[in-house]
Parts: C-alpha cells; structure tokens; sequence
C-alpha cells in the first residue's frame, strides 16, 4: 500500500461517545480557534424508536476522503492532498473564502472564521511530528475516538459506514 | 507547408477543465506529452478569484494556478496567446491562428465561454468581462470614481461588491432584478437590500441599449458619466470551427457530450463551460458555467482520455454570494413547491417537486450546505426527513448521517 491509500485517520466509535465534548474543547484549544470554526462537531441526533425518544451522538470531524470532492470543487487551489501523509490540507494565503469546498463536503468539516478563510482538520500535524496523537484522540474520555491506520475511505464508503454505525436495528443499542 | 508537432495528449484551454484534464492525465500518465493551448498570455488564472484581486484582498501572484517551474517539472509544454482555428478530425490535428499545426492522439476542447456583448457595447472603449486578467486589471487601471455594470448575474454582483469596497461608485443596471435566477423574489430583494445599504445603486426594469456617447451611459432618463462598464450579461459557449458539424452541438449551443465526456468524434472531447451537460434537478441538457463542475467534467474526460474509465453524473448548479459579509447560497431549481426550515442562524428553504429535494437556498448560516446538496443528488424525499423527525430541528448534518442510513439498509435490502 502506498501512502495514497493508507492514512492514520480519526476513527469513532458511536457508541462509545458520552456526548462530553472534550474534543471540541480539545481541538479549539490545540489550534487556537476563536467563537467560529469547530473543526470536530459532536453531532447530536434524536429520533422516536418504538414510541422512545432515543438521543445518540458522535463527534464528526473531516474524512479526509480518497475521492476529496473539495480538492476538485476549490478554484483557487488552497486544498492539496500531502504527498506525504496524504491528508487533505488547506492553505489558507491561497483560500479567497468563496466557499465553493462548502457545498462539495457533504459532511461539513469546511469551516470559515472571522477572516472568511476557509480552516477545516489538519489531523494535528504538530502533534504528529512530535508522535502525539491528534488532540481531539488524545483528550477524549470515553476511547471513542481511535487514531489509527487503515485503508483511506472515499466519501460514499464513508457515509456508508456511518450508516452502518447508526443503524437503528443496532441490537448494542437495543 | 505547416509545422508539424507530435502531441498525444492536446488540451484547448487552461481554465478549470482544462488544468485539472492536464493535471489528471500527468499524474496517471508521467510519460505521455501533454500539450496545453491557452488563448490568454498570461499563466492560467482563477476567474472566481478576480473580483477578490480588484477588491484588493488577494495580490496578482495569488491567482495564477500554475507557474513556469510547475509547468517545467512537469513537462508541460504549455503555448500562451495561442487560438486553435480549426479542429480536423481526419487526420487527428488542430491548426493554431499562427498557422501551426499541432497533431494529437486524444484531444479536449476546453475553450470555454466568452461574455454576450451587446453591439452597442462592443463599439464603446473602456467596456471589461470580468474573465481574465486583462479585465480586472482594465477595471482596476480605469475604476476611479464610477463604473457601471450591466447584468445583475453571480458575476455582476460578485463585481459590484468588490468595486464598492474599493470605495468606487457603482450602478447596476439590470433587466428584472438582482439574481433573478438564483434566488427566490424575497431573497433576492434581500440580497438587494444589502446591496443597496451598502452603497451600490440598482437600477431595474431597464434596458441595455442606452450608450448616448463615450464618456456617458443612459441610466433610467438619466445620462450618467462613466470611468468603466463592466459587461456581466452572462457567458456563451466559445470553441473553434467544428469541422461543418462532425463534431456535433446540443439544442443550447454547447458542444454535446456523453457521460464519458465525449463529443460525437471519437477521441475528441470536451469538457467546462463550453459543454452542455445534464443538470440534475431538472434532467435538461445546459451550459453551466461553473467553476467546480468544470474541474470535474475535466478530470472524467482525462481519466477517459488515457484510456481508463470515469463517468460524469450530472451537474448541480450551485453558487455561493457573498454579499457585504453575509452569505447567500443556492443550489438546484428554484420551480416547485417550496419548503422553509429553520436554520442556526439564517434561513434554509427547500424546492421539492413530487415530494423529492430538487433545490435549496440558505442565508446566513450556510454550514449545511453540502448536506443539502448530498440529497439533492441522491433525490431525497422530503418524507424520509419527515418520517425520521427531522423537519422540525432543520439540522442539515443530522439529516445527512440518517439518510446515509436509508440508503445502506436499501442497498443491504437489495442486494
């Protein structure tokens, strides 16, 4: 496998998530965010099962897809795909802020702040170059967010996978 | 006698479609000659980044997406100022208005369009599209105190906000109104709003057939003196002499194309906004003038020019406005019934058309925007997101994730 197929990425585990946000506190702080941009997103859902409300939540943050469909939709080339790691990466001198990579995400992980520049996951690359962890993974109680390797999702296998994880015939969330 | 130079790979054009075709076929194919014609003389630029060069936010350097030393590490042999004047399919070669001939194995038109000009306009001096560089830099070298634009387009509106914050007067002179067919009449008096709050002077109802003499334009009864006009009337497909017809166009003009991003030539393709493809929300063939669906039709019809296979699904027609710090978004069709959510902080509001999603607006908070433009394409019904509870809470990622569902347990169904 070349580094364009294998790519440590944060991995969730839906049910392990305590909806406690420490993530979000986590990545804000590592990168110095201000009100805005939230590069991880714990997404809260609540739907009627069987006549229950049922609330379940998971932190989402970017895929950093094999088929990036922001990669193709930026017009002014700020994201790129490292060659090394291979993770999708803005640079925010080239971003003109026309939000163009907003509606090629379907899942959100674009986000703009005060200066209209476009900021979205980076996977901690600080971190990762002193072998830390993503601080996101490093600050989340319940282990439901994993750093590891596996083979690099594109975007429909990922919805897909998602899916799978929310499924409501899920017999571990009864 | 012509000059005669070996090209297996020729591209016609270096905007979206075209860098991203030549980007696609050098890195899958590091060998094959590539060479690119470009009819600008300047390296290959971002349009959509041009009202962000004339405002002032951005520098020249900033918009150009190659540079020679790209272009050298990567063999590309790129010819600036150069205009393909004929296309012969016969002997599988294009000849150049200097009167070379370029010969190829795979070809792609990706000439693009040029701006509609009235024959009024084009006698008059000081008149700019807003496409290339020569245009911004002719409105930046001539806007001092008022320009007047014509159009009340993506492009028209992108432009006037630019100009005003450059502290230039500005006067939009429209047909109708302000994004007649991005927006919705509400919105787009909103967006008018806006506009004029800010400085910008609209003036609707109102003809283009009003250039008095030189310096001055007729606005409304009024003549009104100008420093520059810039024609935002819309684009139309532009490509060289298709052979008497062998390579064949769609009903709007467009060169017309498979799937595959092929023309009715075999080995000739097209692909931006000089063809016409299917836009998804209505099933009609158009010219779409867009950025990021001419990068994709670019990349498909590169991976199919080497040989491999890559399908294109269809357009979305979306666009982003940016109108003094609030952001408008549209996407899909604007005809049907329609449906309003509450968004975070803005408004969301839905077309459907037999209880399926086939467009969206947002003002505000535009997070979920590519949510939305995921069940565009997937023909969401609006009941799956009723069904599921999700209507009421108008959170555009929730409804992803639980949509993402039903598909899965539909295909685990059928399969």
């Amino acid at each position: 496998m070349t580094a364009e197929n294998k790519l440590p990425v944060v991995h969730v585990d839906i049910d392990r998530c305590i909806e406690c946000y420490a993530c979000e506190v986590a990545c804000k702080l590592e990168h110095s965010l201000d009100t805005g941009p939230r590069l991880i997103r714990v997404i809260r859902l609540e739907r009627v099962v069987n006549g229950r409300i049922q609330r379940i939540s998971a932190p989402m943050a970017c895929a950093h897809c094999s088929d990036a469909p922001c990669i193709t939709a930026c017009p002014s080339k700020a994201l790129k795909r490292d060659s090394r790691t291979g993770s999708v990466m803005v640079d925010q001198d080239r971003c003109i802020g026309c939000k163009m990579c907003l509606i090629a995400c379907p899942f959100g992980a674009p986000q703009f702040g005060a200066k209209g520049k476009m900021v979205k996951c980076d996977l901690c690359q600080r971190r990762l170059a002193k072998n830390e962890k993503p601080a996101c993974v490093s600050a989340c109680t319940a282990e439901a967010l994993k750093f590891e390797t596996t083979e690099r999702s594109s975007t429909v296998v990922r919805g897909i996978r998602l899916a799978q994880a929310w499924s409501i015939e899920d017999s571990k969330r009864g | 006698m012509t000059e005669t130079a070996k090209a297996r790979y020729l591209i016609l054009g270096a905007g979206a479609a075209g860098i991203s075709a030549a980007e696609k076929i050098r890195e899958r194919r590091k060998e094959a000659e590539l060479t690119v014609v470009s009819r600008e003389n300047n390296m290959p630029i971002s349009p959509v980044a041009l009202p962000e060069y004339i405002e002032g936010s951005i520098s020249k350097d900033e918009l150009f997406l190659w540079d020679r030393s790209y272009v050298e590490e990567n063999g590309i042999e790129l010819m600036l100022n150069s205009e393909a004047i004929r296309i012969d399919h016969r002997d599988n070669s294009v000849i150049l208005a200097n009167g070379k001939s370029l010969s190829f194995e795979r070809l792609l038109i990706a000439t693009g369009a040029k701006p509609i000009l009235t024959p009024d306009l084009l006698r008059k001096d000081r008149v700019f599209a807003l496409r290339t560089l020569e245009d911004a830099e002719g409105i930046i070298r001539c806007a001092k105190e008022r320009v007047i634009i014509y159009g009340a387009g993506a492009i028209a509106i992108k432009a006037a906000v630019a100009l005003r914050r450059r502290g230039v007067e500005v006067i939009v002179i429209c047909r109708s109104r302000v994004l007649r067919r991005l927006f919705d009449d509400d919105l787009c008096g909103e967006i008018n709003c806006q506009l004029v709050a800010n400085g910008v002077k609209i003036v609707g109802s109102c003809e283009f057939n009003s250039c008095s003499s030189d310096k001055k334009a007729l606005v409304g009864d009024e003549e009104v003196s100008y420093d520059c006009i810039v024609a935002a009337m819309g684009v139309k497909p532009s490509f060289p002499p298709l052979n008497n017809g062998a390579i064949g166009l769609g009903r709007t003009g467009g060169i017309a194309v498979d799937d595959c991003m092929q023309t009715t030539v075999p080995g000739i393709y097209a692909a931006g906004d000089c063809v016409e493809t299917l836009d998804i929300t209505t099933g009609k063939r158009g010219v779409m003038a867009l950025w990021p669906p001419a990068a994709e039709e670019g990349k498909v019809a590169a991976i199919n020019m080497i040989g491999e296979s890559a399908t294109y699904a269809g357009t979305l027609p979306s666009n982003v406005i940016e109108v003094f710090g609030n952001s408008f978004v549209t996407m899909g069709s604007l005809t049907g019934h329609k449906l309003n959510l509450p968004g975070r902080d803005g408004s969301i509001r839905l077309t459907t058309r037999g209880g399926k999603i086939v467009g969206c607006q947002m003002v505000g908070d535009v997070e979920g925007a590519g949510a939305f433009a995921s069940f565009i394409r997937n023909q969401t019904r609006v009941s799956d997101l009723k069904r599921l509870g999700i209507l009421p809470y108008g959170k555009a990622l929730q409804a992803d994730l639980l949509l993402s569902q039903i598909r899965a347990r539909k295909n685990a169904a059928s399969q």
